[in-house]
């Protein structure tokens, strides 16, 4: 870092130290909006690319801004989670937004073995068997929000990501869909034990109605317990 | 979501003629530089997908224009200049060939795609589409602007090959038909007409149209406000940005010819 840099914020998600990230002061004038913007101003600096990233952000001491994109694809990956209503690309079925990750960014796949995958994590959310085709062929109009949600979520594991920020992730999603969303979850974290979630948006309301036990265990990580430190 | 009062009067236009200067060129040459691109198989299928829209389904359209622009001017040339070979040759290659081919061709493929990605890609960003793209780590200028750039350039010069050896074809048979005139001094001397120099000079000139439709189309809808009463004006935006900057284009590489030995 240069000695221009005045003073340095760091956003650390407990537990996972390795995930910290290091900007200098002033860049952070985005994230004046509170957690939900910081955490989409997150995702975007560490995806973010060419002119896109800031000089100024670092990833464990290592500037951003030097990185190809291969170099930033080693880094843990991040998912991201959006509102469900910009989740998906309209013109794409279901099936190839789930793909497109994986396919844009050239990481290697077995379409039997990612299909297989996919059909699993929807029995997980409780999706019977039958109505698996119509989600897959379908674009996002086809779908309710709960299935969207589902969806958004399997294409954010699909990348076998560290951290999974989702943002609103039960907006709008009650009773059977929250339980499905909260099995679904269990079974992410079963598949990838590296799993972290930072969920934004008032997720416990919606999961109040259900015994502690049931809660995923990831999902406790809320935005409450994320501690910002200065230097 | 929050609508917002549209721009009226001046600052419309003004919005409308820096759009010409700043968003269009940019887009367009993003595009072209970035070919690379197309090696990831996700925006290969974007391409793919664009060729089909723009080139395979407007080839009825423009066979039927073709056709019609043949034959017409045909018939008005021989009765103007009679049936003189040479002369009725030479007026084929400058008027159809060089001028209305590429001209006609482009604005049928500007009102149909041009106008079409523009409200696609403004959707898009009013979805939020474009921004969940970034939060995917995927570059929305790769991911949508190469690949329709591309199609569209390879789609206008295919397409306007098309146009010329059906209004070529069509339009001597069909007057020498009525007129029971020999047909085959005519396609004689169109071949024997035909140079190098004319064949480099339309396919730059359709190479550079098919880059202004996709670059208005692509900067029109991808510039605009994210707010849904932008997305009719901006296929509307792309449509006027687009007629003026072919027939700019088109009076450019005019003035090239004519310069040219």
């Amino acid at each position: 870092m240069n000695s221009e840099i005045l003073r340095t914020e760091s956003l650390f998600v407990p537990g996972f130290a390795e995930l910290s990230l290091t900007v200098e002061s002033g860049t952070w004038s985005r994230l004046a909006g509170g957690p939900q913007q910081a955490a989409r101003a997150l995702v975007e600096e560490i995806y973010g690319l060419g002119p896109q990233i800031s000089p100024a952000v670092f990833w464990n001491g290592a500037a951003l801004s030097t990185m190809g994109e291969k170099e930033r694809l080693q880094l843990p990956n991040i998912a991201a989670y959006a509102h469900p209503e910009g989740a998906f690309l309209l013109n794409l079925r279901i099936w190839e937004n789930l793909l497109l990750p994986l396919r844009h960014h050239g990481i290697p796949f077995e379409i039997d073995a990612i299909e297989s995958e996919i059909l699993a994590a929807l029995q997980s959310a409780h999706i019977p068997e039958s109505q698996t085709a119509r989600i897959l062929q379908g674009r996002t109009d086809d779908l309710s929000d709960p299935e969207i949600a589902i969806c958004t979520l399997i294409r954010a594991h699909l990348v076998r990501p560290s951290l999974i920020v989702a943002e609103n992730i039960f907006g709008g999603i009650h009773g059977e869909g929250v339980e499905a969303i909260c099995s679904l979850l269990t079974w992410m974290r079963s598949q990838n034990l590296a799993l972290s979630l930072l969920t934004i948006g008032d997720s416990t309301g919606s999961l109040a109605h259900l015994p502690l036990s049931a809660w995923p265990e990831p999902i406790t990580k809320t935005w409450k317990e994320i501690s910002w430190l200065s230097s | 979501m929050k609508e917002e009062k549209p721009h009226h009067g001046g600052i419309r236009i003004f919005a409308s003629v820096s759009g010409f200067l700043s968003t269009v060129p940019a887009t367009a040459l993003h595009g072209l530089r970035h070919a690379g691109e197309l090696r990831r198989p996700s925006v290969r299928s974007v391409f793919q997908r664009q060729i089909y829209f723009t080139g395979i389904q407007a080839l009825l359209p423009i066979m039927i224009a073709a056709a019609a622009v043949g034959v017409a001017l045909q018939t008005q040339m021989r009765s103007l200049l009679g049936a003189g070979v040479e002369l009725n040759v030479k007026m084929l290659q400058v008027v159809v060939l060089r001028e209305f081919a590429p001209l006609i061709t482009a604005f049928i493929v500007l009102g149909r795609s041009g106008s079409a990605m523009a409200t696609e890609l403004a959707l898009m960003k009013v979805r939020g589409e474009i921004r969940q793209l970034y939060l995917m780590g995927i570059d929305p200028g790769s991911y949508l602007i190469v690949p329709r750039i591309w199609g569209c350039v390879i789609s206008v010069v295919s397409l306007t090959l098309l146009f010329q050896m059906i209004a070529a074809g069509i339009g001597p048979a069909v007057t020498s038909l009525f007129m029971h005139t020999d047909l085959m001094p005519y396609y004689q001397a169109l071949f024997r007409g035909l140079d190098l120099r004319e064949i480099l000079i339309s396919l730059a000139k359709t190479t550079v149209f098919g880059a202004i439709i996709a670059g208005c189309g692509c900067g029109s809808g991808i510039f605009v406000p994210p707010l849904r009463s932008w997305v009719p004006q901006a296929a509307e935006l792309a449509v006027l940005r687009g007629f003026i900057m072919l027939l700019l284009a088109d009076f450019l590489f005019a003035m090239v010819n004519l310069l040219l030995p």
